[in-house]
């Protein structure tokens, strides 16, 4: 004789699987997030679009707080977020915003910020992508924040908008500044 | 997986010749096994995002230096997390997935054990 | 106007529906029969309006009427009519009005067979399939109205479907599967009403249920077939079966399906193992709901998945949990007062003899049930892990095929041993002293075959294809027996259903295990005029040509295949370019054949006269979906007969 215990068995599993979907219908599973936050920024040594001499390593992430957006001319995205990082860029000067140009040419990314406007403190040159493979980049744009110690601290995913910046980066952008 | 007998003698028409067959095998199951992440419902062999060739060109390059699989996997992981990884890794916090399916067989086991010997007929 | 009428005939449909939950259920509290028996008219004016709908949204599409948002959305002025037909389906909103369309055809079905069983019995039937379709016309109309308007700015060209989908596949796939997936709500009604009638009656619903079980099965059968060989040939991948949850969402019904079927012929033949059959079907209906909550939620990350709506999710899910959370519910609460049934008034847990066919479905339905459950485990693990540590995690092939090929593998050894066993009565030395000789053919040829045609060997091949022998002799032998004695015409359809289905599964399992061991891929840069080598084939790529279509353009490769001088196949892939949303896509081209496939799938210039090219060997993949339509043949002569 099957016990009244065990014929309960099954609805209780199914109401454990349902809480789980349910759940399951607030999480996002298409974004995904950065396995580098908290750990130190990957070093890189990469030329600037803007001076092709100058060479530029991970260091330069020291003692300030810095912005790091990657991007590329042949992502139409970009371009829509290009005109926020202008206007965040003439708002608030003191912030320190570095860009990367991913997997693009040399003479298409100069061209872009010459017509589109340079928004940026420098502008590294990344043009076999492998800088951004190891930042785990795979969908520009992208942006990272990066704190005084050089510590990947956040990533976003996709255009930069208005809101996004506003309520949620520059207030982490604010702690991180005063932070030690 | 393929079948020694079938590797052509002529590796020049591949996009990742390999001398070793041992290094073809390995390159062939790690790009399978990985995701992509842009593509996502595609493997690193299939998909053509930018990435999905990048990635797999440095694999060939890994495999070439005869790294070990283990080393490659980590290389990835470390940059595009465990969701790059078709295979789920064995570690405590997916004990559930691997051992779970033991959980249920041995459930099974004893539903069966007890159906076949433990139930008597008997008036209700 | 149309479409409005279409959107009219929808709201008809929901409130009849309403009335069907209602008067015919307060007809059996009452036993009221003439309450009782409006149910039928019910059904049969759902259907007709219903109907209607359907056939106002295909005439939108067709007279492309992009005043009408989902038509706009999934269809095109240039678009060829067959797929303005089959673009109906091919988004969330006509999709669920294909699955409630589907759910009308088998209510009436039902409505129509079930004048020869007991009054009270069929209304609850019908009244279980109310509430099924009243649910499901609820969430159209509130949240997926396929007839929703544009007006007053409708779009002058709709932004058409997508290119993968146009392609015949998209016409027969959805259509076949959802008949598989609604069709299983009917096992699912009559298995309510047994609990629901449980402590009153003493009705044979287990031979009623039978034909409604084969046929639901059969279809999701070849549903499945069919969306495995569309993906093969329309992907480009050479791929057959990828472990995707929406792809895993329609497997485990299936593998429910087979245990049911088993399950539900001892419950008719010998009257035990009820509430376990009972429990099985309530299952199979629920993976059917879950398959489709996981299509539309947004929950998982899929190839099929429709655009997400949480709206729509928390409502589908709710109706998950209420019409299945409900039926365990009642599981719980009456499933012990199942009465005795059968010869001898058995109690539903008599005991069993150790090597009896009752033993050998048993084992057979646990761990199939075992393996359904590490499929679904594996399928929302994602999820369970996402909700515990935020983190992204994957969960793919590797560990499906880990986990659940040595679950099945006992199922396989059973399934000759089936038909070969006797029911109530320990076969065990008659059946080891009939199959001793299948046996060791079995093992010598899984040893000596691949060492002979391959020169290795493996021991996945030997056991995969050691079992699949092992199956299609043991089901020989007992059609030979059978048939030898009750002669060729004296086979009863059912018997014919189980040496089809067997047989069908046994070619599955060999074309599974050869394939996977012994298909070759090549990842190729080539430019005209070179030759390549695959397996014994010598592949020319002669030339690239540009081409056009009706809405699209690209470039045609032309490649001959030969092998040992001779000529065998002119194939000819493309990449296509589609203007309308520039998404590109390959085509490919197969040389098919019976022991064979010679696919080439063409990728993108890669510059200097260089193209990307993958060409693959696929042996015995033909086999498998073979193996599909005889295991769906075998369902649905089983359904055919014996209708007592």
């Amino acid at each position: 004789m099957t016990p009244r215990l065990l014929l309960l068995a099954p609805l209780c599993i199914f109401l454990i699987i349902g809480g789980f979907l349910w759940k399951g219908l607030a999480l996002k599973p298409q974004e995904l997030p950065s396995v580098l936050i908290g750990q130190t920024a990957p070093p890189f040594q990469l030329s600037t679009v803007e001076d092709p001499t100058r060479h530029v390593t991970e260091a330069l992430f020291q003692g300030h707080v810095t912005i790091l957006n990657i991007w590329a001319t042949w992502c139409s995205s970009c371009q829509t977020e290009h005109e926020l990082w202008m206007q965040l860029a003439k708002k608030q000067d003191a912030l320190f915003l570095v860009g990367l140009n991913y997997h693009d040419g040399l003479e298409d990314a100069k061209n872009w910020l010459k017509n589109l406007g340079n928004p940026y403190r420098l502008t590294l040159f990344d043009q076999n992508g492998r800088v951004g493979m190891d930042y785990g980049v795979y969908g520009t744009p992208e942006t990272f924040i990066i704190d005084k110690r050089g510590v990947i601290r956040h990533r976003h995913v996709g255009p930069m908008d208005a809101m996004v910046w506003q309520e949620k980066l520059l207030p982490m952008i604010g702690v991180l500044e005063n932070e030690k | 997986m393929k079948n020694e007998d079938w590797i052509p003698d002529d590796t020049s028409l591949d996009v990742y010749p390999f001398q070793d067959i041992n290094q073809q095998i390995l390159f062939s199951k790690i790009i399978h096994e990985l995701r992509c992440s842009v593509c996502q419902n595609q493997n690193l062999s299939d998909s053509m995002a930018p990435l999905a060739v990048d990635l797999r060109n440095e694999i060939y390059q890994k495999v070439q230096a005869n790294q070990s699989e283990q080393q490659i996997i980590e290389f990835v992981s470390s940059r595009y997390g465990e969701f790059a990884l078709y295979n789920p890794p064995l570690q405590w916090n997916t004990a559930f997935l691997w051992v779970g399916p033991f959980v249920l067989l041995v459930i099974g086991l004893c539903v069966i054990a007890h159906r076949i010997g433990g139930a008597q007929s008997s008036p209700k | 106007m149309i479409p409005e009428l279409g959107h009219f005939a929808l709201i008809l449909a929901l409130c009849l529906a309403g009335l069907q939950c209602v008067l015919p259920c307060a007809g059996i509290f009452k036993k009221n029969q003439a309450w009782m028996q409006t149910a039928r008219s019910l059904v049969l004016g759902q259907c007709f309006f219903i109907t209607l709908s359907f056939l106002c949204l295909g005439y939108a599409f067709v007279q492309d009427d992009f005043s009408v948002a989902y038509v706009a959305q999934s269809s095109n002025a240039s678009l060829p009519w067959i797929y303005k037909i089959s673009g109906i389906w091919s988004g969330h909103e006509g999709s669920l009005l294909l699955w409630v369309f589907l759910l009308s055809v088998w209510m009436l079905a039902v409505s129509l067979d079930s004048r020869r069983l007991p009054l009270i019995f069929s209304t609850r039937v019908l009244v279980v399939l109310g509430m099924i379709a009243f649910g499901f016309l609820l969430f159209l109309w509130a949240t997926s109205n396929p007839f929703a308007r544009f007006l007053p700015l409708s779009p002058i060209d709709g932004r058409d479907l997508n290119p993968i989908l146009q392609d015949p596949g998209l016409i027969f796939h959805p259509p076949v599967l959802y008949m598989g997936y609604v069709g299983f709500s009917v096992p699912f009604a009559f298995a309510v009403s047994a609990l629901w009638g449980a402590r009153t009656e003493e009705l044979p619903w287990a031979k009623w249920m039978r034909s409604w079980v084969l046929a639901a099965f059969g279809f999701l059968t070849i549903g499945i077939a069919l969306g495995s060989w569309w993906a093969y040939y329309e992907l480009g991948w050479g791929g057959w079966w990828f472990w995707d949850p929406v792809e895993n969402a329609s497997f485990m019904p299936w593998i429910v399906g087979i245990a049911l079927i088993h399950s539900l012929m001892v419950s008719d033949k010998r009257g035990i193992f009820q509430s376990w059959t009972i429990l099985l079907s309530i299952i199979a209906f629920a993976l059917s709901l879950l398959g489709t909550f996981l299509v539309r939620s947004g929950i998982l990350t899929s190839v099929h998945a429709f655009a997400n709506d949480p709206k729509r999710g928390v409502f589908l899910l709710g109706f998950l949990l209420l019409v299945i959370g409900g039926a365990l519910a009642l599981y719980a609460v009456r499933a012990g007062l199942l009465p005795p049934r059968g010869a001898r008034g058995r109690n539903d847990d008599a005991k069993i003899e150790l090597f009896s066919r009752e033993t050998a479905i048993l084992v057979s339905t646990v761990f199939l049930l075992v393996g359904c459950a590490t499929v679904l485990l594996g399928t929302l693990f994602p999820l369970i892990y996402d909700a515990f540590t935020g983190q992204k995690l994957s969960v793919g092939f590797p560990y499906f095929n880990a986990v659940f090929i040595p679950l099945i593998i006992p199922v396989l050894v059973l399934i000759p041993l089936g038909p070969l066993s006797k029911w109530g009565h320990n076969a065990c030395r008659d059946i080891l002293k009939k199959i001793k000789i299948e046996f060791i053919v079995s093992l010598v040829l899984a040893m000596l075959l691949p060492w002979i045609f391959a020169k290795t060997v493996s021991m996945g091949v030997v056991l995969g294809l050691g079992l699949g022998i092992w199956i299609g002799l043991g089901t020989f032998k007992s059609a030979f027996d059978k048939i030898r004695q009750k002669g060729f015409w004296g086979l009863s359809k059912g018997a014919w259903g189980m040496i089809s289905a067997h047989g069908g599964m046994a070619i599955l399992v060999i074309g599974v295990t050869l394939v996977s061991y012994y298909h070759v891929e090549r990842d190729l840069r080539i430019k005209p005029h070179q030759v390549l080598e695959i397996a014994d084939y010598q592949i020319l790529f002669q030339s690239i040509e540009p081409i056009e279509g009706s809405n699209y353009i690209g470039s045609r490769g032309y490649f001959l295949v030969s092998k040992q001088g001779k000529q065998v196949a002119d194939l000819r892939p493309e990449k296509r370019t589609f203007v309308a949303q520039g998404i590109k896509m390959t085509e490919t081209a197969i040389d098919p054949g019976m022991f064979r496939d010679i696919y080439i799938s063409l990728g993108d210039p890669l510059g200097g006269g260089s193209w990307s090219v993958r060409i693959y060997y696929k042996p015995f993949v033909r086999w498998i979906w073979a193996g599909g339509l005889l295991i769906a043949l075998g369902s649905f002569l089983g359904a055919w007969g014996r209708r007592k």
